[in-house]
Order: structure tokens, then sequence, then C-alpha cells
């Protein structure tokens, strides 16, 4: 190969770039790559231009896909390997996470206490501040996700494969100090005697978990390959098991604001939650048992507090959030009628 | 050019067949069937690599990386006894095939399609 052209070589060094991210072992790489590089030689003698050569010889070894999907028919276990540590990879990243807004500022201000209590009394301030801070990065973590899941995702495992066997160690270490910090987590809330961080803290963990939800909802929808590309497409797909989901995370949401003393707070977050998963469901076609499964968590809370102090209260957030539910689920059908109606009598 | 199919059925028989002859590797066995099927079956050559371990670990064949001619690693092929026996079991069944097929489409002008 020392007579090949940059063009070719600049091909060649791509076409190993990709190879490298496939599931195949070193061996397989230099195997077809030694491969690739006869026929290249063979070709150019041949007077084919770089172009030419390059054309045939990527035609003829295959597409990378292909021949990846080949070797996995051979070695049933490489999707369980890839599969298994994108596992591990989701569970590392996630104790990562947890560790940074959850575990670790709570370790670190009940060591900011203990020291307080043996000298100068502490200075509590920093603290709402700090779990502040941390919430809203904690949202823009989820925002970025949102709408730049694709690429970020590409991002992390590209560099956990620049990483290489460090990315073991990484792990490693993550596991370790998380474990670490969640055995030294005993009695946070007696540590907040004036109940300024204790909220604080609740509104940065709940955000914490129900982006988890959120996140492990829409991994389980792609699981079971429902069409979520875009909404109307995804609308028009719902089913009463998304639906079902979809009335669980609203229920929980409502849930979660109800913990806050901000009265009808629990009002203001499920009512447009509601509203809009209404209007989903109006695109779905089974409109009815949607609705009823969408409803089905948030009636099921209301019964398990019937015998609690809040049951009257309980009762009309029901029916004003199931009110909310049906105005959605109404709303483009009447604003269709209404349509309709100023046109035929204009 | 003959169906995918009956390429992908023939590819253990043809493989092993190539190596008969002695040692080989990847870029020459896709050569010598190129050549010996004068162009009719061409393998896309990336796909070679996966029948090939197939073979390797049914024991009909061992593999060894070496320095070739042109300083390179290598990894040639060689068919093992245990390969012999299965290439004459497969050259059984396809002579059979041959057989019942020759009877059952006699009849047909064949010729004249």
């Amino acid at each position: 190969m020392g007579t090949t052209s940059s063009y070719i070589s600049l091909k060649l060094a791509e076409w190993q770039s990709n190879l490298t991210r496939t599931s195949l072992t070193n061996e397989d790489r230099e195997e077809l790559t030694a491969h690739l590089e006869d026929m290249i030689t063979e070709l150019t003698e041949l007077g084919l231009s770089e172009e030419e050569v390059w054309s045939v010889a990527a035609k003829r070894i295959g597409s990378i896909s292909a021949i990846e999907a080949e070797f996995e028919k051979v070695n049933p276990d490489i999707p369980f390997r890839k599969n298994g540590l994108l596992m591990i990879y989701g569970a590392v990243i996630m104790l990562f996470l947890q560790s940074l807004f959850v575990v670790v500022p709570a370790f670190l201000f009940r060591v900011y206490h203990q020291q307080g209590a043996r000298a100068v009394p502490s200075n509590d301030n920093i603290w709402p501040v700090a779990f502040n801070i941390l919430t809203l990065s904690l949202i823009g973590i989820i925002l970025a996700f949102t709408f730049k899941g694709r690429s970020l995702a590409k991002t992390i495992s590209k560099l956990a494969f620049k990483l290489n066997i460090l990315t073991a160690f990484i792990s490693a270490a993550v596991v370790i100090v998380s474990g670490f910090f969640i055995i030294q987590l005993i009695s946070l809330g007696e540590l907040d005697t004036l109940h300024t961080t204790a909220p604080k803290f609740k509104t940065l963990t709940q955000i914490f978990y129900f982006g988890l939800i959120g996140l492990i909802g829409y991994f389980l929808l792609i699981g079971n390959n429902q069409p979520i590309r875009t909404l109307s497409v995804f609308n028009r797909k719902i089913n009463w098991k998304t639906s079902l989901l979809l009335g669980g995370v609203a229920c929980l949401a409502i849930i979660f604001s109800y913990t806050y003393a901000i009265s009808y707070l629990p009002l203001f977050i499920g009512c447009p939650l509601f509203a809009a998963l209404g209007w989903m469901i109006s695109f779905s076609e089974k409109k009815g048992i949607n609705l009823f499964c969408a409803q089905l968590p948030l009636i099921l809370f209301c019964i398990s507090e019937l015998s609690g102090r809040y049951a009257h209260m309980f009762g009309k957030y029901y029916l004003i959030t199931l009110c909310f539910l049906l105005t959605g689920a109404l709303y483009q059908r009447t604003r269709n009628y209404l349509i309709n109606l100023l046109g035929v009598s204009s | 050019m003959l169906s995918k199919e009956l390429t992908a059925a023939s590819s253990v028989s043809i493989i092993l067949c190539t190596l008969i002859g002695g040692e080989s590797y990847g870029y020459e066995i896709i050569k010598k069937v190129k050549d010996a099927s004068q162009g009719r079956i061409l393998y896309s050559d990336g796909t070679l690599y996966p029948v090939l371990r197939k073979l390797e670990d049914k024991e009909l064949i061992l593999s060894e990386w070496r320095i070739a001619e042109n300083q390179k690693r290598r990894r040639y092929y060689t068919i093992t006894a245990k390969g012999i026996m299965q290439l004459k079991q497969e050259k059984l069944s396809w002579e059979f095939m041959n057989g019942l097929l020759n009877i059952l489409w006699a009849p047909l002008p064949l010729t004249s399609v």
C-alpha cells in the first residue's frame, strides 16, 4: 500500500474509523482491512482512477452494517454484549447524575452542619441558593436531552469509545464514590432546623426523579416500536397503555406539586397537563378507552385518599382536572365545528 | 447470476473446496471462487469472513496469523481432517441433489426457454 494515493488513504482511514465503531474484534477488523488493501492494490494495477478504485473496492467489500450483521449471525453473543454494555453505561450515567444532583449535595449539607454545630453557627442561606442552582441546571439538562437528545447520546457514545479502557475506570470510580456518599447519608432532615433548605432539596429531587420517569417512559415507548417521530403521528397512535402511562406521569406531577405549601398548585400544574393530554388523545382511534385510562391513575389516587383528611379536596381536584381532560379532548372537534359554521355562514 | 439463496447454501462446500489444494487467505479464496465460477458467483467480500469464523468454530478449518510476502500480517486458513470429512458428506449431498434434479426436470425443454 506504499503507492496508495492520498485520496484512497483518506477514504481508507474513514472506512477504518467507521469499522472501529462496530462490534467486530480487532482481528476481524485487521483482516478486513488487509482484504480491502489487497483489492485496492489489484484495482490500482489495472489502471483505474482513484475514485473508481475506491468505488469498486468499497462496493465489493460490502457495507459495514451488512458485514456487522453477518458477524452477529455467527456470534449471537454480540447483540447481548452490546446491550449489556449500554445497560452498564446507562446505570453509571444514572449513578453519576444521582450523585451530582442528590447524594453529594445532601452529604455536603450534612457535613457543613455538623461542622457548624461544633464551631461558628453556619450561614444557612447558601444552601437554598445552591439547591436552586442545581435545580436549574437539572432543568437545563432535561431540556437539552429533550431537544438535542440524539446528538448528545452520539457524543457520549463517541467519548466512551475514545476513552476506551479509561471508561471502565471512570465507571468504577463513579460507582464507588456514589456508594460511599449514599452510605454516609443518614438523617439529613434533622439538620435543617429552620426548614429553609429541605423544600429546595425536595424540588431538586422531585425534578430529578420526575425527569427519570419521563426518560423511562420515552424509552419504553421506543422499545415498543411506538412511532414518536412527530407529535401528530404519536397522537394518532396513542393506545390504552400509552394513555395510562401519560396519565400516570401527569398524576405524579399533581402529587409532587401537592407537597408544596402553595395554594392550588396541583391545579395549576394538573389542569394544563390533563388538558394537553385530552387534546392529544382526541386524535387517537379509541378516544373513550384512552380517556378512561388517562384519568385512571388520578382516580385511583383519589380513592386511596378517601379515608384521609383531604378526601374532600382531592375529590374536587379530580373533578376539575377531569373537566380539563374532557375540554382538551373536545377542543379540536369544537374548533372544527366552529370553523365550519363560520365558514358556511360567511 | 446465481440466486443469493443458492450461493449462501453452497458457500460452506465452496470454501472448503478452495482449501483442499492448500492453505489460503480470504482475498485469495474470493479470487479462486470468482475464477472457478467465471464470475458467476460474486460474494460480497466482507461477508466471507463470518462464514470462515463459523467454519473455524466447527473445527472444519484452522487459521493462523503469519507475515505475508508483502511484509504484512495475514490470516491463513487450512482445512482440517474433520473439514475433509464434512466436504465428502457435502459432495455426496450435492451429487444426490444434482441427480435428483436431473431426473425431475428431464422432460422440460430447457434449451428452448
